[in-house]
């Protein structure tokens, strides 16, 4: 596997180049699966590297790198929805009279309700970027509690609580959007 | 590993997944590198160096190191992230150069038929490469070895000796490439947008944009393909379009058969290419585009007019590709050669270049080797295996006590400076089993994620299309597996997996169609994460098959 480390040296733009060729994959599909938004995922994606490049210095240990990269990108998708809340018209879908699927019911069973990618999506756009990226790093990339702790920035002993109010949070919107 | 926390909600997970699926956008990694140009900031004192595991290193590990990837690392970067080798830029901003065409056809074999832009010099010959199925246009100047190029259709020709410009090819095999057409620039770059005023008159030109696909009720059909370098495009049953907006909803546009507003962007015509380029039949698909416009029949137009209507039709749908950074490239020299100079290596017949089909190793018994066989095999013959895919144990863990973490399957490339680069985790069966059969994909395999990789035991077969008549060549041909007997004939109804054309020539023996078809393992990745398509179960055949890419054969290795 490939890592970057930071050396006392002249910086090197070719060589963060290369951090970016290997790291701009995971970075957009975390955006994108934090915004749900394609432009928005790579908006987030430019702005974290662009961000990266201008605070390379505060990066004081090169084996944290994926950990303060992430933090970068939670702060570019933060960003991303709260631009959106500014700029973004809420599309409203209107009812289909020859949709005769049987309703969504806050009684069926999570995973029944999950399983509909529609409802999931406009759930998860209830949550904010913090819960979405404590389930994104959780149940998504299966990080451990000590790098979302640092992604998250927030300590190690809080990290299952934050998950925990995320989840509760879901199951809230999906019950919501499921009516 | 996470130990405090809960478990993982596989429904939650496959939501996710769901969300981040999707191709990169292809100017995505050029906009970055124009944003940094332009960002200056802080000055920094921080070198970055990329530090990867070669073969020295992983062969004087010894067979007591544990390949222990950092779970951050390995959860983070999924398959196929881009290699060492990529192209800022390429196919929106800019065509590979003569150099970089010059190390990709020196390099690896590609897949059959994958679209390349390259701005080169085409040299006109006609006394080169000769094959029935497609004459030849002349060869690219420049080059390590001699390309050919070429043409289908009675207008492909050369009218100059020497023709410079930007031309899309389908690599056909090593040594040949297939001219899809000269490529006009957009005013501003080299890709239109969607809202672009496109060129007209039989133009080929890219459009870097988001396609769109809406499906209609209909009977199923298997409209014409048409040849890789000419496709076709009409498909009754949809209507796509290409448009600036990533998130257009397919709702907005059927049925109506009034054109988009020009501000959304066009219909097009992409039957032929989304068969050839495995486009995914469903959702958004965001990319770069070989466009060109036609003229046709009117749609719905009894008394058509004799002029015709112009459509646009999508020729292919153009991947990132890497450049092979240890092949050298040719001299400056080399690559101003005199347009009257001949090829720099003797002409070859097809013959005696056919492909290498990729194959990849696995263990005895179709195991995935342990940390300590892959050692042994990297340090026994380095070279042996470049370029060869692998299947590996691989121990995941995020701490420095790895003790008691379970190994899984991955596969592994061999990369051409000798790292061992991550292709990805291989699926498990739900009873912990690395094999496959393809009923068995087809039951738990596609409701995963696209790009998931199999270990598939079955048989390919393959069926021409047109006349395939240059062995070795990727031609126009259908393939696909499928496990157990009487499954040698193509059939909608059967348990099969569409694998992408040219399959049978690269994997498979013996002519097409002409016998039991090859038993094997093979490593292949799905194409997408439908389980149905247009409401419909998926068939074996036509736009809404289960399909699959081969990505090699797996072949037991002997331990040294």
């Amino acid at each position: 596997m490939e890592r970057i480390r930071g050396e006392n040296a002249t910086p090197d733009r070719a060589a963060f180049d290369v951090l970016v060729r290997s790291r701009i994959d995971a970075v957009y599909r975390t955006s994108l699966a934090i915004l749900g938004d394609t432009a928005d995922a790579a908006d987030a994606t430019q702005e974290t590297f662009v961000s990266a490049w201008r605070h390379r210095e505060a990066l004081r240990d090169p084996d944290r790198l994926d950990a303060w990269l992430g933090r970068i990108n939670l702060n570019a998708c933060r960003e991303q929805l709260r631009r959106r809340k500014r700029s973004r018209i809420r599309e409203v879908r209107l009812l289909d009279p020859d949709d005769d699927r049987e309703p969504a019911s806050k009684d069926r069973p999570l995973d029944d309700r999950t399983a509909d990618s529609d409802v999931f999506d406009r759930a998860f756009a209830r949550l904010s970027a913090d819960d979405r990226a404590v389930l994104v790093l959780h149940h998504l990339q299966a990080r451990s509690v000590a790098e979302i702790a640092a992604v998250l920035g927030a300590p190690v002993g809080t990290v299952k609580s934050r998950l925990h109010r995320a989840r509760t949070a879901l199951e809230a919107a999906l019950a919501r959007e499921s009516r | 590993m996470n130990d405090q926390l809960p478990p993982i909600d596989p429904t939650i997970r496959d939501q996710l997944a769901r969300r981040a699926a999707g191709r990169l956008p292809g100017a995505l990694l050029g906009d970055v590198s124009v944003a940094l140009n332009g960002a200056g900031g802080m000055a920094g004192r921080l070198r970055w160096r990329r530090r990867a595991w070669v073969v020295p290193r992983l062969a004087a590990a010894g067979l007591a190191v544990v390949l222990v990837a950092a779970v951050a690392i390995a959860t983070v970067i999924p398959a196929h992230s881009g290699p060492a080798g990529s192209l800022t830029g390429y196919p929106a901003a800019r065509p590979l150069t003569t150099s970089e065409l010059a190390a990709i056809m020196a390099g690896p074999a590609l897949p059959a038929n994958t679209p390349l832009v390259a701005e080169v010099t085409i040299d006109a010959r006609n006394d080169v490469c000769p094959m029935d199925r497609y004459p030849t246009l002349g060869v690219v100047e420049g080059m390590a070895s001699q390309v050919c190029v070429m043409g289908a259709g009675v207008a492909a020709a050369l009218y100059q000796p020497s023709t410079a410009g930007i031309f899309a090819f389908r690599y056909l095999g090593p040594g040949f490439l297939g001219l899809i057409g000269e490529i006009t620039p957009a005013p501003s770059g080299l890709a239109f947008r969607a809202a672009d005023d496109w060129p007209v008159t039989g133009r080929t030109f890219l459009v870097d944009a988001t396609l769109g696909t809406v499906w209609n009720t209909c009977p199923p059909s298997s409209p014409e393909v048409g040849d890789v370098l000419l496709p076709e495009g009409t498909d009754p049953c949809s209507k796509s379009w290409l448009t600036d907006d990533a998130a257009a909803e397919p709702s907005a546009v059927w049925p109506g058969d009034n054109p988009l507003p020009r501000t959304h962007g066009e219909f097009v015509d992409v039957y032929g290419a989304r068969v050839i380029d495995s486009i995914p039949s469903d959702g958004l698909v965001a990319g770069v585009f070989v466009v060109r416009s036609v003229v046709g029949p009117c749609p719905g137009d009894l008394m058509t007019s004799s002029r015709g209507c112009a459509t646009w039709r999508v020729l292919a749908l153009l991947r990132d590709v890497s450049v092979p950074l240890s092949r050298p490239s040719p001299t400056p020299s080399t690559a101003a050669s005199a347009t009257s100079a001949a090829p720099q290596t003797p002409v070859v017949s097809p013959s005696t270049s056919l492909p290498v089909a990729p194959t990849g190793l696995i263990g005895s018994g179709g195991v995935a080797f342990t940390a300590a066989e892959t050692s042994a095999l990297i340090a026994a013959d380095p070279s042996l295996l470049v370029g060869r895919y692998m299947i590996n144990e691989r121990v995941t863990c995020d701490g420095t006590d790895c003790s008691g973490v379970a190994p899984h399957a991955v596969a592994d490339l061999i990369q051409p400076s000798g790292a061992i680069g991550l292709v990805g985790p291989v699926e498990l069966r739900p009873d912990g089993g690395l094999v496959w059969t393809v009923p068995q994909i087809l039951d738990a395999g596609f409701t995963n994620h696209a790009g998931a990789l199999y270990i598939l035991d079955a048989s390919i077969f393959g069926a021409a299309m047109d006349s395939c008549d240059a062995p070795g060549l990727a031609c126009l041909e259908v393939s696909w597996l499928a496990t157990g007997e009487g499954v040698a004939q193509l059939n909608a109804q059967s348990e099969q997996l569409s694998a992408q054309l040219g399959a049978y020539h690269e994997f498979g023996s013996g002519p097409v169609g002409g016998g039991p078809g090859l038993h094997a393992l093979f490593l292949v990745q799905t194409a997408w994460d439908a389980k149905a398509c247009n409401g419909q179960p998926l068939a074996s055949y036509g736009s809404c098959s289960a399909r699959v890419a081969i990505l090699a054969r797996l072949e037991p290795a002997t331990l040294p």
